[in-house]
């Protein structure tokens, strides 16, 4: 990370601790989208400490290095499409105004990331594995809802051994542009990626996730239908098994969402899951993309 | 399933993606047929896709079938000589084991399956996998994020590409955390 870099961190961090963020209740199109989040108050702890401006950049230094574990891919159709879902997915989320963008890096292998602040990035390998645009928006929504949970910022805390995420800030604050503290911290929420998150972080995300599919119209089956094809792989393949070590199993996985989907979704199964358009923008990777 | 898929030998999946992405039609239902699929519990099998739907028969744990294709949360499946609907969440996908002997297909087109021979069947992702070092010794790429920034969608244009596909926003709340089940319903 280059000093200029650098600086905008550290500014940034300090704007956060000029204000504390609160779990703010949204209204969207007259839907009460906070209604219903006093059962997950559980995970705030003192999150809510880092004000968004620290979280984003934060964010998008880890998406910086998340971008150099494999390229692009080559294909802007593709790359829109993607962005265009995640981000009319986000936009039913409790958290609209992140600056949400997501990518897709050209490797065959099976996973998506999501850091801070509101950047996704994910695998043309997953993205071949769906289906249909109602799978690709559980998916997304799953990711959406590490960040709207503030899922790795937490897990970073813990990892740090620290007791607030404010320490982290303060660390970060008295470092002069010499230390690699800050640096340290980055590369610690990069390689977090490979340990994996809370369990329970992950349960979290599957319900939430399936809530924001169907808020935005989505048949709400698409991530637990994606979860059923990833039951398909071997599992000793290399190219999942690092999604495979760093989540719960696929069949814990399903079971929970057997029991949180068991009421009250019927009434959506005729939402669409628009597989025709998801096809024909999958079939540009093939045709040289643009 | 397509049978003539079912007869190939250890293509990859990466080359016969793109024959299925072209070749095949839009259909409501995701056709393909699984095998290597088993039922979690005791399952009727309904004659449609819904839940007030004739039930066919009752199936019982643990049984082996074909799954046909997808509707939303229904599963289209052969057993026990009948095709019938169960509910997805009573099915486990068990295609990555190599005790049975038929080759599969997954239920979607984009990834069916290769067979491996005599060895029974598998799916790949002919990946090695991203490499972990990547990830604890960083190399930023902040070309690709300035990219990735370029990218972002803005609400006016996410609520266009919504409208194509006459994509109706639902009032949903978040579901309770229960491990008893407590689906939410606004």
């Amino acid at each position: 990370m280059n000093k200029l870099t650098t600086s905008i961190l550290l500014l940034s961090l300090g704007i956060a601790c000029s204000g504390c963020g609160s779990n703010q209740s949204f209204v969207f199109n007259n839907i009460d989208i906070g209604k219903g989040l006093s059962a997950l108050e559980h995970t705030q702890d003192a999150l809510t400490e880092v004000d968004e401006t620290a979280e984003i950049a934060l964010g998008r230094e880890i998406a910086t290095n998340l971008l150099g574990v494999a390229p692009l891919l080559e294909n802007q159709e593709v790359q829109q499409y993607v962005n265009r879902v995640g981000r009319w997915v986000s936009i039913h989320s409790d958290r609209p105004e992140l600056p949400w963008s997501f990518a897709v890096l050209d490797d065959n292998s099976i996973n998506a990331f999501a850091t801070p602040g509101g950047y996704i990035v994910l695998t043309k390998g997953l993205l071949l594995t769906l289906n249909n645009e109602a799978e690709l928006a559980g998916v997304l929504g799953h990711e959406i809802s590490h960040v709207l949970r503030r899922h790795h910022l937490n897990a970073l805390k813990k990892a740090s051994g620290m007791s607030a995420l404010t320490e982290i800030t303060d660390l970060i604050l008295t470092a002069n542009e010499q230390s690699t503290e800050s640096l340290k911290l980055i590369t610690a929420g990069t390689e977090l990626y490979t340990r994996g998150l809370d369990k329970e972080d992950e349960f979290e995300s599957d319900r939430m996730g399936i809530v924001l599919a169907t808020r935005a119209g989505y048949d709400p089956y698409g991530l637990p239908a994606a979860l059923q094809t990833l039951e398909m792989i071997n599992p000793n393949d290399a190219g999942i098994a690092m999604l495979f070590k760093t989540h719960p199993s696929l069949d814990e996985r399903l079971s929970r969402l057997d029991i949180a989907m068991a009421s009250g979704f019927e009434q959506y199964e005729s939402l669409p899951s628009a597989k025709e358009r998801f096809t024909r923008t999958m079939a540009g990777i093939f045709s040289g993309g643009k | 399933m397509k049978r003539f898929l079912a007869a190939r030998k250890a293509v990859s999946l990466w080359l016969i993606l793109p024959l299925f992405t072209v070749a095949s039609p839009s259909l409501g239902q995701d056709k393909a047929e699984q095998e290597n699929a088993s039922l979690v519990r005791e399952t009727e099998l309904k004659r449609k896709p819904f839940s007030d739907a004739t039930t066919a028969t009752t199936l019982p744990q643990s049984l082996n079938i074909h799954v046909l294709s997808r509707q939303s949360s229904w599963l289209q499946i052969r057993a026990q000589e009948q095709i019938g609907w169960v509910k997805m969440f009573s099915v486990r996908f068990t295609g990555h084991t190599e005790s049975t002997s038929d080759s599969f297909a997954g239920t979607k087109e984009l990834f069916n399956l290769i067979t491996t021979g005599s060895s029974g069947s598998t799916v790949t992702t002919a990946s090695r996998g991203l490499d972990e070092n990547k990830f604890s010794d960083p190399t930023p790429n902040p070309d690709a994020f300035a990219t990735m920034q370029s990218l972002a969608v803005s609400k006016t244009e996410a609520h266009s590409f919504a409208k194509e596909q006459n994509l109706r926003e639902q009032q949903q709340d978040y579901l309770q955390i229960s491990t008893s089940g407590s689906g939410g319903k606004s």
